[in-house]
């Protein structure tokens, strides 16, 4: 299902359609404290954040291109376009395994994992051998972070996001209540987060809510000459023009 | 009231109409304030009337023959007249402030229903659009620009308030209507005047060109209705010679066709016409010719042959450059190749009708219209001002020629009592023309203009630019954005769009067309290597070109296509282009290409921030390589960020190899290509294997952050088999 390797096609471009993404840089929204409020499920059960603001929707902004739909997993390309994924917290996984890589050793780049936080990914030479063991790995202080629209930490521990980002298949939950399987996942039709983690007791202010999301408006601008220096007797003439925006969303 | 005699106190007459006048006219509402004028002007007709046109019993005075002149009675006869005249004068101004003030609420009345109008249309073309799109979207914004400039920045550019178009600001504006330029109007209506053959024109004097600029006050070009009217017992199908010229000009019209023929005093010259179009039916402007001399033959006013970009075929007259254009409200015509005209024939066709009357009925008044309606009087013009500074659809007066002037104008200029009266009020009250028909269906035909405008303008030759405000989609992600827009380009006319996106400008083509036609971006290479000693230009353009069709690319210089064989245009990659024989740095150049719209990808650069794009280029086609590259250099981290361009497929297959993989191209006018990790160095693109050279990631950085290179870059030409092939004098 990947692209084999020697066989990367740069992004093609209708240059009469302005694909956004690659023009601006996701921003990273943290929530926490006031933002949220906590919601009991149907049995009682403190297990639901609402990130409802009136003012406010959030539709996290999905990177299609890194997005796994089938394995619901991030994908991700190192810089020989090497694509692996993270399977665990922080265990990384290489898929391409069926891929002859000679070499023993390799250097990873994982800098698209994330846009806003900058780290010298030197050190992470990594080899082969090692990532079959699933090592956790740790850099220069950061956790390696992957790519995701939405990440959930809850006292420090990061949940796991089983949303459905492209299909209408029903999200679920494992094993509510219980400190195994931290996951979550998104309902983006009331903004909220629904939890297997028993949330009483948990101040707001220890979850944290990062949102990537990617801008919603734009400007145009027009220039129009003549492009005769003298004797300028004709003019453009502009009637009406209409600007056509498309937006992500769920599950379309 | 009714009765008014001479004995009757004058000024307590008057008193009362001014008291009935703004008993009426207190109430803001149309209808009525025209009932008053009607009472004030049915008052004096009665007045006149009754003292049989004579307002002073100048008979009593007049010294009869052979009796001794009284020097007393004689003073009397002038006080008396000069008593009269004064409160005639006084009356007048009266009734023409009232008809002012009912001028004045039948434009708002009249400015109200035209914004709706105009928003209706605005409305219906954005469904039809919708409904013929494609391309769907979440969010479609549409900007008719015909209400306000809603715009931000805006320079050099001026909203044409009259019909909604947006154009260069004009630095110069000659109006070519004006009374003294005229030398005589006529018209000509078809078909002929034939009450057996079914067709009665029923045209008012009042409102023709010929009894305006013979007798009136000749300005009905400017400010008037000129209106023709003819009942027809079916609709007529007729073919007319159009012109007078040796080679006859036949054209096919069903309804009535007029036929306006305007000379001038002497030549003035043209570059574009304004018709505020009258009647309750779109009107056909079919074709407006033009004359220098009048033995001359009748030429064609044409466009300036507008730049259909995709359609490159289609060149050469077409109906589409001709003055021709149906319309209800306002048509303009812009950028009519400038002429010089003596004589201006406008063809004016109207194929719509209503039925008047069935045959049980046999006499209508067929002007009724006209006497119920003063708006429709020709004093009663609407007219909107073009300038930005009104609102729109504020109408502006002071074009108007006031009645008490015209008034004014008649009194001062007739001795006879009896026809200054009787010429007033034919001003006031048209006559009504009671009109007989007997057709079996009689359908009722009218055109006409409430003003013809030809004009002289010049527009700035600065470049005009405007941004607009934000376009914003609601709790979404904005994935992509495309454009339509509406607007003319006349050959080496320029209009550009972009989309602004955090400071920066991304060159958006409208329309899904595969053509660009844009400003030449001159780029200074003086300092640069080799390429300071080359004589010509380089031009960065927006857009990748598209290889296959590159043939076809056309450079204007002030105008005037250049022949690119003389020219020598060579391609140093697929956006930058290098021209031989042009030197100077601060000319008006355009480029017209055909872009590669289906075959660009997007590749990233370095860029510095605040800089332009295209003048620090490290490209690759991988955003992560690069950000990789700087991440590892704490001097390159800080200075650049990572930005992405769009690069022709065919070229970046070149530069990054079949694959697109591993490298890194520094520069996009220098043929360096770096491997990345292992940082290969590509001497010359032209044979790319045999002029390896190894470079390490220290190079790199050091190149990039400006450090002494050690590598002798020489220039690249993008061999594409269509592409021209670089020639340099040197």
């Amino acid at each position: 299902m990947y692209h084999p390797i020697n066989n990367f096609i740069p992004n093609t471009v209708l240059l009469n359609k302005i694909y956004i993404p690659e023009f601006d840089i996701p921003k990273l929204t943290e929530l926490s404290g006031k933002d949220i409020i906590l919601e009991s499920d149907i049995n009682g059960n403190l297990t639901i954040i609402n990130l409802s603001n009136p003012d406010k929707k959030w539709l996290p902004f999905i990177d299609i291109s890194k997005y796994d739909n089938k394995r619901r997993q991030w994908v991700f390309e190192d810089d020989d376009g090497l694509i692996f994924t993270i399977i665990d917290n922080l265990d990384l996984e290489f898929s391409m395994k069926a891929y002859d890589y000679s070499s023993s050793e390799k250097l990873l780049s994982c800098l698209s994992l994330n846009y806003n936080l900058g780290y010298n990914l030197t050190d992470l030479t990594i080899s082969i051998d090692n990532l079959t063991k699933k090592e956790k790995y740790v850099i220069s202080g950061y956790e390696l972070l992957r790519y995701e629209p939405i990440i959930v930490l809850v006292d420090g521990v990061k949940l796991k996001d089983v949303t459905h980002y492209f299909s209408n298949v029903s999200d679920t939950l494992n094993d509510i209540l219980t400190t195994q399987n931290k996951e979550f996942y998104f309902n983006d039709k009331n903004n909220r987060l629904y939890t297997n983690q028993n949330l009483t007791g948990v101040r707001k202010e220890d979850i944290k809510i990062y949102i990537y999301t990617l801008t919603n408006y734009i400007k145009l601008k027009c220039r129009m000459a003549s492009n005769i220096k003298t004797h300028a007797f004709v003019t453009p003439i502009i009637d009406y023009y209409i600007v056509k925006l498309n937006g992500q969303s769920f599950r379309e | 009231m009714a009765n008014f005699s001479f004995s009757s106190n004058i000024k307590n007459i008057q008193n009362q109409l001014v008291a009935q006048s703004i008993r009426d006219t207190s109430n803001f509402e149309l209808l009525k304030s025209e009932e008053s004028i009607k009472t004030v002007i049915k008052s004096y007709i009665d007045r006149f009337k009754s003292v049989e046109g004579r307002l002073t019993e100048i008979a009593n005075y007049v010294a009869k023959s052979k009796e001794i002149i009284k020097t007393k009675d004689f003073n009397n006869l002038f006080e008396s007249v000069y008593f009269d005249l004064q409160v005639l004068y006084s009356d007048l101004e009266l009734v023409d402030n009232v008809l002012a003030l009912n001028l004045q609420r039948n434009k708002n009345y009249f400015s109200v229903i035209k914004k709706r109008l105009t928003d209706l249309w605005s409305r219906l073309n954005v469904t039809r659009l919708n409904s013929f799109d494609n391309d769907p979207t979440d969010e479609c914004y549409f900007e008719p620009i015909n209400t306000q400039l809603n715009f931000l920045n805006i320079q050099n550019v001026q909203l044409d308030k009259k019909n909604g178009y947006l154009h260069l600001q004009p630095i110069e504006k000659s109006v070519q209507n004006e009374s003294f330029k005229i030398k005589s109007i006529t018209s000509q209506l078809q078909p002929a005047d034939n009450s057996d053959g079914g067709v009665s024109h029923t045209t008012n004097i009042l409102n023709t060109f010929s009894d305006n600029y013979a007798n009136g006050s000749r300005d009905m070009l400017m400010n008037g209705l000129y209106k023709e009217q003819a009942i027809c017992s079916d609709i007529p199908d007729m073919i007319i010679n159009v012109t007078s010229n040796t080679q006859p000009l036949y054209r096919n019209y069903h309804g009535i066709v007029s036929i306006v023929d305007i000379e001038f005093n002497y030549p003035v010259e043209i570059n574009k016409i304004d018709f505020d179009l009258f009647g309750d039916f779109v009107t056909l402007i079919d074709m407006v010719f033009y004359k220098t001399e009048s033995q001359d033959e009748w030429k064609l006013i044409t466009k300036t042959q507008e730049d259909l970009l995709d359609e490159a075929d289609s060149r050469g007259l077409n109906i589409e450059q001709l003055a021709h254009k149906k319309g209800f409200d306002t048509i303009s015509f812009y950028n009519i190749n400038k002429v010089n005209i003596k004589f201006l024939r406008v063809i004016l066709n109207q194929e719509n009708y209503v039925f008047v009357e069935n045959k049980a009925i046999k006499e209508t008044s067929i002007d009724e219209r006209i006497y119920e309606d003063l708006s429709e009087r020709r004093y009663e013009l609407v007219k909107f001002g073009s300038s930005l500074d009104d609102a729109l659809s504020t109408p502006v007066s002071d074009e108007n020629t006031s009645l008490y002037s015209q008034i004014m104008g008649i009194v001062e200029t007739n001795k006879n009592i009896e026809d200054i009266l009787w010429k007033i009020v034919k001003l006031i009250n048209p006559e009504v023309k009671i009109q007989s028909v007997d057709f079996a269906r009689s359908l009722l035909f009218e055109l006409g203009t409430w003003s013809i405008e030809p004009v002289l303008e010049k527009y700035t030759n600065q470049i005009g630019s405007f941004d607009t405000i934000d376009y914003k989609l609601q709790d979404k992600s904005l994935i992509s954005v495309s454009l339509a827009t509406a607007q003319e380009t006349p050959l080496y006319t320029t209009c550009n769009w972009y989309l602004n996106l955090n400071n920066r400008n991304i060159p958006i083509i409208e329309n899904n067309k595969n053509w660009r036609k844009e400003p030449a971006n001159i780029i200074d290479f003086s300092n640069i290597g080799l390429f300071g000693d080359w004589p010509g230009i380089f031009v960065n353009l927006d857009f990748p070109v598209d290889p296959a069709l590159s043939d076809n690319i056309e450079i204007f210089l002030e105008g005037e296509r250049l022949d690119l064989v003389e020219s020598k245009l060579a391609f140093l990659n697929s956006k930058l282009i290098y021209i031989n024989n042009i030197t100077a740095r601060n000319i008006n150049l355009v480029i017209r290409y055909p872009a590669a719209i289906h075959s660009s990808v997007l590749v990233y650069t370095l860029s510095k921030p605040q800089l332009d794009l295209n003048t620090c280029s490290v490209v690759s086609s991988r955003k992560e390589t690069l950000q990789s590259l700087i991440n590892n250099s704490i001097d390159l981290r800080d200075k650049y960020t990572v930005t992405c361009t769009t690069a022709s497929y065919e070229e970046s297959k070149i530069w990054f190899g079949t694959n697109f993989n591993s490298v890194i191209f520094i520069d996009n006018q220098i043929s360096i290509s770096l491997s990345y990790p292992v940082y290969e160095v590509f001497k010359n693109s032209i044979t790319y294997g045999s002029s390896k050279i190894s470079a390490e990631l220290t190079d790199i950085q050091n190149y990039i952050t400006g450090a002494t290179c050690i590598y002798d870059f020489s220039p690249k030409s993008f061999n594409s088999p269509n592409m021209p092939q670089i020639v340099v004098s040197r």
